[in-house]
C-alpha cells in the first residue's frame, strides 16, 4: 500500500509539474473552437447536412447570394453580382462577379455555378431534395441550370415561386459553389469528384480551405491564400471535438480553447462573472416542439390534443432548465423569419383546464403514450418535466431515452405516440417550416417528407394556403398570409410548439469579429482575429 | 404401537443433525466479522427496498424545477437533481431496481447455465463439444461489451438490461456445472440408478443437477456484486432503466454533466452502488469460505 | 523412446487442437457480433442518407450496402472480407475500419499497459505482504483494498477522480490524450503518443501527455490491482505453507531470502498467468474509462460507433478486442500448462 501511495505521489507530482506548462494560451494565429463534430460524415458541399459539417463547409464555400445577418429579408450578392427574374417568375438569370477567385487561383465563372448546382441532383445525394423541389430531375437539370457564357447563369424553375424563396434556397449550404475545373480533374468513375471532396480536399472560394479532418476528433482549416475579399485575421481554424458542456467551459476558462460552441445553460450561468470571457448573442431559428401522432386512438380526439397543450409548463421550463437558451414560442415560424415574430402565445400550464377538456373529450383515463427522446441535453430534461405534469391528469408518458440515431428511426417509422424533437430550417425562408408542419402530400401518406402527414394530420385548407403563400410575389402580402396561417395552425395542429432557441456562444475576450449566423450553423469566421 | 415409529426416528435424527449443522454454520459465519458486515449491508438494502415509501421524504418522481440542483440541506438530505427531485428519496426507490436486476439475472442465468452444463457434461460427445464451444465464444468477449451489444439489439430498458446481463452471465455456471457433472456421472450411485432403468433426463434432473447446486450457489453469491456493477454500467451508458426511474447508474449518468459544480448529483448514487456491491462481495467471500468444499479441505 | 514420440505427438496434437479451438472461437465471435449487429433496431441506411433524404436515395444506399441479400450471404461476405483484412468502411469516419482500428488501438494499448504496470508494481508487493503477514494488518489491508477495487464502479471513480484531482486540486490534466493546441505536433509513428513524442524530441508534448494519462492509468491500475493483489496473495499463501519453505528456514536463510528467493520464484509462473489475465480484463475496463476521459481508444471507438449504428466499426472493434482477449487467455493458459509441471498432471 505504501508503495502504491508512493507511486501515485510520484505520478501526480510529475503531472503537477506539467500542468503549469500547459496553462499557456492558444497560439495567436490559430482560433481553437470546441464543438461536437462527431456527426460529420462528409465535407462535400453537395451532400453535407450535419450541423458541424455545414459550419465547416460555410467557411470554405460561398453561395451566389446571401442575406443580411442584421436584416434577413434583405438579399445581398456574393459570387453573383446581380440577378433578374423573368416576367413569369420562372427564370432567374445571374450575372457573376468577375473579381471572385477560388483557392486554386481559378476565376469563379458561371460554369462553376452550373456544375455545383447540378451536382446534388445528378448525384442524387441526401440533400438533393432542397433543389429538386423546384422540379429538377437527373434528366432535365442540365437544361434547366445552365451557363450561357462565363458571366451568365440561367436557373429555370418549374412554376412560379416567390423570388425570395428561390434566392433563400440558393443562399443555403446546398448553394455552395465549387471549383469545377479542379474537381472535374478528380472525377473517379463519374462520381463528380465526390470521393475527392468528401474528406480530404476542398475547392472553394471562401476565406478558408480544408487542411486536415480527423473524423470524430478535429478539423483543421487554414487561410485561403487566394481569397478575393478581406482575408481573416487568423491563419488557422482548429475545431476540436469536445461535446460536453462542463468540459468545454473548463477548457475555455483555462484558455485551452477560444470559442465554446456547445455550452448548456448551467455553464453559461457559471461563467457569468468571468472577466476573460464574453458571451455573444445571436439568432437561433430552431423550434423545439413535440408532435402528437393522430393515429393513436386517444390522440385523434381534438379535445385531448388541446388539453395536452395546457399540460406543459412553458414558462417554468424556459426559466429553469432552459434558462437563457430558449424562449417560449408557440407557432411554427421562428422570430426573425418573414411572418415570424407575431408573438402568439395562447397556452400556459393549466391543469384544471386540461382536466375539464379531457372530461369533455370522453376518453378513458388514465392512458399511456409511448415516446422516445434524444439522450442529449436538454431534451431529456424537458421531456421529464412534461412527463410529470401530464401524470397529474392521468396521462402516463412511457419515456425512452435513446441515442440520436434510434430517435430519428422511430420518428420516421411513426410508431410512436409522441415525438420530442426540434426543427432547424434548411434555408432561411418561412416555407421551410410551413411546408413540413402543414402541407399534406397525397402521394406520401406516411409522411416520409412532411411532418403533417407523418403525424397523421389532415390540415384541410391550411395546406392549400401554404402552397399559395410560397407563390405570392408580393412580399408584404406573403408575410400576412403566413401570419394568418400560423395562428390557425398552432391551434388546430397536433404540434405543441414550445420554444425557440437563443443562440449564445462563449468566446475569450481577445477574439474579435465573429459573426453569428442565422440558420443553424452558418456562423461566419471570415473576419475573425485575435488580439 | 408402543414401539417408536421406525421411520420417524431416523428422520428426527436427521433433523437434529441438520439443526446442528446449521448452528455450526452460523457460528462459523459469525466468526467472520467482514461477512457479518456484508450480511448487514445486504439486509439493509432489502429493508430499504421494502420500506422505501415510508423512509422517503419526497416523491422520487416529482420535479420541482425551481429547486433544481439544490445542495444537500435539511430539506434535501443528499441534495436535489437536475429536475429538483430529492436524491435521497430517489436513492431509496432505486434500491428496488437494483434488487430487481440482480434477482432477474440470478433466476435466469443460473438455471440456464446449470442445465446446459449438466446436460453437456452428462451426455458428452458432440453435444458437449458444441455446447462448450458456444460457451467459449461467449466467454471470449469482454462481458460489458457483450452486454452492451445485446442491449443495443434488444432496446434499452431495465428488463432488457437484465436479459443482456443474463446472456453474458450463464457461461461460467455452465462450465462449473459441466465439471461437476463429469465427476458425478460415472459415480457408483449414478450408475446404480442408471442400472435401475432411469432415463438420462431423470438422472440429470434428479441426480446430477442437485450435486452441482452447491458450487453454483457459491458462484452466484460471488457474482452478484459483478452483476450490480455491470447493470450500473449499462445504466450509466443509458441502456438500462429509462427515466424517470431512479436507477443508480442512470443517476450518475445525468449527474455527470454537473460533476464540477454540483458534485453531489453524481457522487451520492455512486456511493450507494459501491456500498451495496461491497456488501455482496463481503457476503460472497464469507459464503465461499464456508461452502466451498475445496477451500474447506485446505483449512 | 516410445515415450518421446508419444510426447512429440501429444505436443503437436495439443498445439493443433489449440489452434483449431482458437479459430473456432474467433469465427463464433464474428458470427455472434455480426448477428447482434443485424438485429440492432437502428437503420444503417438512414445514418448515411440522413433524415430528410428522398426514397430513391434511400433505396440506392440500401442496395449499395448489400442489405437486400439474405443474412447468410451478408455474413459470408463479411467473413471473407475480414480474412482478406477488409473490415468494410466505417461510414462515420468514411475510412476503412482497419485503418481506424490501427489509429485507435495504440491509445488503448498505451493506457492499459501503463495501467497494468501500476497494477503489478503495487499489486504484487501487496499480495506478497498479505500472504507473509497472514491474518495480520497487512493482510487485512490488502483484502480491504482489493475488495474496494472489486466493488467500486470504475466509471464513478473516474468521475470523482476528475472532480478531485483535475477540477479541485489541479494536479492532473483533464479529459483527452493531450491539450488541444498540442494536437498535430507529433506525427503518428507507433500511435503511442508518449513514445512518438519522446522519439521525436517533443518533450513539451511528452510531459503534457503524461499529465493526461496519469489519472486514467492509475484508475485502471487500481482496477487490475484488486485482482492481482488478491491472486498473488493466495498463490503466495500456498507457497509459503510448503515444506521447502520450512526447510529453508531451518537452514537459517533470512526471511527476505525465504520470501524473495524461494517462495516468490516458485510463484512466478502462476503470477505471469495472473498478470496476463488481468491484462485482458483491463481491455474491458478501459471501455468505460475511455468514454469518461474522452480517450481516443478502441473502447471509445466501439461505444461511439454503437450509438451511431456504424455496424462495421462496432463489429471490427469487438472482433479485435475479442481476438486479443482470446489470444491473451489462451497464451497464458498454454504458458501455465507448459511451465507448471503440476498443472500438466491430472487436472480435471
Amino acid at each position: 500500500m505504501r508503495m502504491f501511495k508512493a507511486l501515485a505521489g510520484v505520478a501526480l507530482g510529475v503531472a503537477l509539474a506539467t500542468t503549469s506548462v500547459a496553462m499557456a494560451a492558444t497560439p495567436k494565429d490559430t482560433l481553437v473552437i470546441a464543438d461536437a463534430i462527431d456527426d460529420v460524415i462528409t465535407l462535400d458541399p453537395g451532400e453535407v447536412s450535419e450541423v458541424a459539417g455545414v459550419l465547416v463547409s460555410q467557411q470554405i464555400y460561398q453561395p451566389l447570394v446571401t442575406f443580411d445577418i442584421n436584416d434577413p429579408t434583405k438579399i445581398i450578392p456574393v459570387l453573383a453580382k446581380s440577378w433578374e427574374v423573368s416576367a413569369d417568375g420562372k427564370t432567374f438569370t445571374f450575372k457573376m462577379n468577375r473579381d471572385a477567385k477560388f483557392s486554386s487561383g481559378n476565376p469563379v465563372t458561371a460554369y462553376d455555378a452550373e456544375y455545383s448546382l447540378q451536382r446534388p441532383v445528378l448525384l442524387n445525394t441526401r440533400i438533393s431534395f432542397i433543389l429538386t423541389q423546384f422540379g429538377f430531375t437527373k434528366d432535365n437539370v442540365k437544361d434547366l441550370i445552365k451557363a450561357t457564357d462565363d458571366d451568365t447563369l440561367v436557373f429555370t424553375v418549374d412554376q412560379q415561386y416567390a423570388p425570395s424563396f428561390v434566392l433563400y434556397v440558393l443562399s443555403s449550404y446546398t448553394g455552395g459553389i465549387i471549383d469545377a475545373k479542379t474537381v472535374k480533374a478528380h472525377d473517379v468513375g463519374g462520381d463528380l469528384g465526390n470521393a475527392w471532396l468528401k474528406q480530404a480536399n476542398s475547392a472553394g472560394s471562401g476565406p478558408y480551405m480544408l487542411t486536415k479532418w480527423e473524423p470524430k476528433q478535429s478539423i483543421l482549416l487554414s487561410k485561403n491564400p487566394n481569397f478575393w475579399q478581406t482575408p481573416p485575421g487568423v491563419s488557422k481554424l482548429f475545431i476540436q471535438q469536445m461535446p460536453e458542456s462542463a468540459t468545454e467551459r473548463l477548457a475555455l476558462e483555462k484558455g485551452d480553447i477560444d470559442v465554446a460552441n456547445k455550452l448548456g445553460p448551467d455553464d453559461f450561468a457559471a461563467i457569468k462573472d468571468n472577466k476573460d470571457i464574453t458571451v455573444q448573442q445571436g439568432n437561433d431559428t430552431t423550434i423545439y416542439y413535440f408532435g402528437l401522432n393522430l393515429r393513436n386512438e386517444n390522440l385523434k380526439n381534438p379535445k385531448v390534443v388541446e388539453a395536452i397543450k395546457y399540460l406543459v409548463d412553458y414558462q417554468g421550463i424556459a426559466d429553469t432548465i432552459g434558462k437563457g437558451n430558449v424562449k417560449v414560442h408557440q407557432t411554427m415560424i421562428p422570430d426573425g423569419f418573414l411572418g415570424g415574430g407575431i408573438n402568439y402565445t395562447p397556452y400556459k400550464l393549466d391543469i384544471d383546464k386540461a382536466k375539464s377538456l379531457l372530461a369533455e373529450s370522453g376518453v378513458k383515463l388514465p392512458f399511456t403514450l409511448d415516446t422516445v427522446v434524444w439522450n442529449v441535453p436538454p431534451y431529456a430534461d424537458y421531456a421529464q418535466a412534461i412527463q410529470s405534469t401530464m401524470a397529474q391528469v392521468g396521462i402516463n408518458l412511457n419515456l425512452q431515452v435513446v441515442d440520436g440515431q434510434q430517435w430519428l428511426d422511430r420518428y420516421r417509422s411513426h410508431s410512436l405516440d409522441i415525438w420530442f424533437g426540434l426543427w432547424g430550417p434548411d434555408y432561411p425562408d418561412p416555407q421551410s417550416n410551413a411546408k413540413t408542419f402543414t402541407v399534406n402530400d397525397p402521394t406520401d401518406p406516411d409522411g416520409k417528407g412532411n411532418l403533417a402527414d407523418r403525424f397523421g394530420w389532415n390540415s384541410g385548407d391550411l395546406s392549400n394556403q401554404v402552397l399559395a403563400a410560397v407563390k405570392e410575389q408580393d412580399t408584404d402580402k406573403r408575410r400576412q398570409m403566413y401570419e394568418s396561417i400560423e395562428k390557425a395552425q398552432a391551434d388546430a395542429s397536433p404540434f405543441v410548439y414550445m420554444f425557440q432557441g437563443i443562440r449564445k456562444v462563449a468566446v475569450r475576450n481577445n477574439v474579435k469579429g465573429l459573426v453569428l449566423g442565422f440558420t443553424y450553423s452558418d456562423d461566419r469566421y471570415g473576419a475573425v482575429s485575435k488580439e | 404401537m408402543s414401539i417408536a415409529d421406525p421411520v420417524d426416528d431416523p428422520r428426527r435424527a436427521l433433523r437434529a443433525a441438520r439443526l446442528a449443522e446449521i448452528k455450526l454454520f452460523t457460528q462459523r459465519f459469525l466468526r467472520n466479522p467482514l461477512g457479518v458486515l456484508g450480511l448487514i449491508i445486504v439486509a439493509l438494502l432489502i429493508f430499504v427496498a421494502i420500506f422505501a415509501p415510508l423512509l422517503a421524504t419526497h416523491d422520487p418522481y416529482l420535479p420541482q424545477l425551481t429547486k433544481r440542483l439544490s445542495a444537500p440541506s435539511t430539506e434535501f438530505w443528499f441534495g436535489a437533481d437536475e429536475l429538483g427531485r430529492d436524491i435521497y428519496s430517489r436513492l431509496l426507490y432505486g434500491s428496488r431496481l437494483t434488487l430487481l436486476i440482480v434477482g432477474l439475472v440470478v433466476v435466469t442465468s443460473a438455471p440456464v447455465g446449470l442445465i446446459i452444463g449438466a446436460v453437456s457434461g452428462t451426455v458428452g460427445g458432440w453435444l458437449d463439444a458444441i455446447f462448450m464451444r458456444i460457451t467459449d465464444v461467449f466467454l471470449a468477449i469482454p462481458k460489458l461489451l457483450l452486454a452492451l451489444a445485446f442491449v443495443a439489439a434488444l432496446g434499452p430498458g431495465i428488463v432488457n438490461a437484465a436479459l443482456a446481463i443474463t446472456l453474458t452471465a450463464w457461461p461460467p455456471y455452465a462450465r462449473l456445472a459441466r465439471a461437476e457433472a463429469l465427476v458425478v456421472r460415472n459415480s457408483d450411485y449414478v450408475n446404480a440408478v442408471r442400472l435401475a432403468g432411469a432415463s438420462e433426463w431423470r438422472i440429470i434432473i434428479f441426480h446430477i443437477i442437485p450435486m452441482c447446486l452447491n458450487s453454483v450457489i457459491v458462484r452466484v453469491t460471488f457474482d452478484m456484486a459483478g452483476i450490480i456493477l455491470i447493470a450500473a454500467g449499462l445504466g450509466f451508458i443509458g441502456l438500462g432503466a429509462q427515466p424517470p426511474l431512479p436507477e443508480w447508474g442512470a443517476m450518475i449518468s445525468t449527474g455527470r454533466k454537473y460533476i464540477f459544480d454540483q458534485w453531489w448529483v453524481a457522487t451520492v448514487p455512486g456511493f450507494a452502488i459501491f456500498i451495496v456491491s461491497l456488501g455482496f462481495n463481503l457476503l460472497g467471500d464469507a459464503v465461499r469460505d464456508l461452502l466451498d468444499p475445496h477451500l474447506r479441505q485446505r483449512r | 523412446m516410445a515415450a518421446t514420440t508419444n510426447r512429440t505427438l501429444r505436443v503437436t496434437y495439443g498445439i493443433g487442437s489449440w489452434l483449431v479451438t482458437v479459430a473456432i472461437t474467433l469465427i463464433g465471435l464474428a458470427a455472434l457480433t455480426f448477428f447482434i449487429g443485424r438485429v440492432v433496431p437502428i437503420d444503417p441506411v438512414l445514418r448515411i442518407v440522413g433524415e430528410k433524404a428522398t426514397q430513391d436515395v434511400y433505396h440506392r444506399v440500401y442496395l449499395e450496402l448489400g442489405l437486400d441479400q439474405p443474412l447468410y450471404v451478408q455474413f459470408w461476405r463479411y467473413i471473407s472480407g475480414v480474412l482478406r483484412g477488409d473490415f468494410g468502411i466505417s461510414f462515420q469516419t468514411t475510412r476503412p475500419v482497419l485503418k481506424d482500428l490501427f489509429d485507435y488501438f495504440p491509445a488503448t494499448l498505451e493506457l492499459s499497459t501503463l495501467g497494468l504496470i501500476v497494477g503489478v508494481v503495487a499489486g504484487v508487493p501487496m499480495g506478497v505482504a498479505g500472504a507473509y503477514w497472514h491474518e495480520k494488518w497487512p493482510d487485512h489491508l490488502t483484502r480491504v483494498v482489493g475488495l474496494v477495487g472489486y466493488s467500486v464502479p470504475i466509471f464513478w471513480l473516474s468521475l470523482v477522480g476528475l472532480y478531485v484531482f483535475y477540477y479541485r486540486l489541479g494536479w492532473v490534466a483533464g479529459p483527452g490524450q493531450i491539450d488541444v493546441f498540442y494536437n498535430g505536433i507529433v506525427t503518428h509513428v507507433t500511435g503511442s503518443i508518449l513514445i512518438d513524442a519522446l522519439t521525436q524530441g517533443q518533450f513539451d508534448v511528452f510531459w503534457n501527455a503524461i499529465g493526461h494519462i496519469t489519472l486514467p492509468a492509475i484508475l485502471l491500475g487500481y482496477y487490475s490491482l484488486a485482482y492481482i493483489s488478491r491472486m498473488t496473495r493466495s498463490v503466495m499463501l500456498d507457497q509459503l505453507s510448503r515444506e521447502y519453505i520450512l526447510t529453508a528456514r531451518l537452514k537459517g536463510a533470512s526471511e527476505l531470502r525465504v520470501v524473495m528467493d524461494h517462495a516468490l520464484r516458485n510463484a512466478a509462473i502462476p503470477l505471469v498467468t495472473i498478470i496476463a489475465l488481468s491484462y485482458g480484463g483491463l481491455l474491458e475496463g478501459s471501455v468505460l474509462v475511455e468514454t469518461i476521459f474522452s480517450w481516443p481508444g478502441i473502447g471509445n471507438y466501439i461505444y461511439q460507433s454503437l450509438f451511431a449504428a456504424d455496424m462495421n466499426a462496432v463489429l471490427g472493434g469487438t472482433l479485435l478486442v475479442g481476438a486479443v482477449y482470446v489470444l491473451i487467455n489462451s497464451v497464458s493458459d498454454v504458458l501455465y500448462r507448459t511451465l507448471d509441471p503440476r498443472a500438466r498432471e491430472g487436472s480435471r
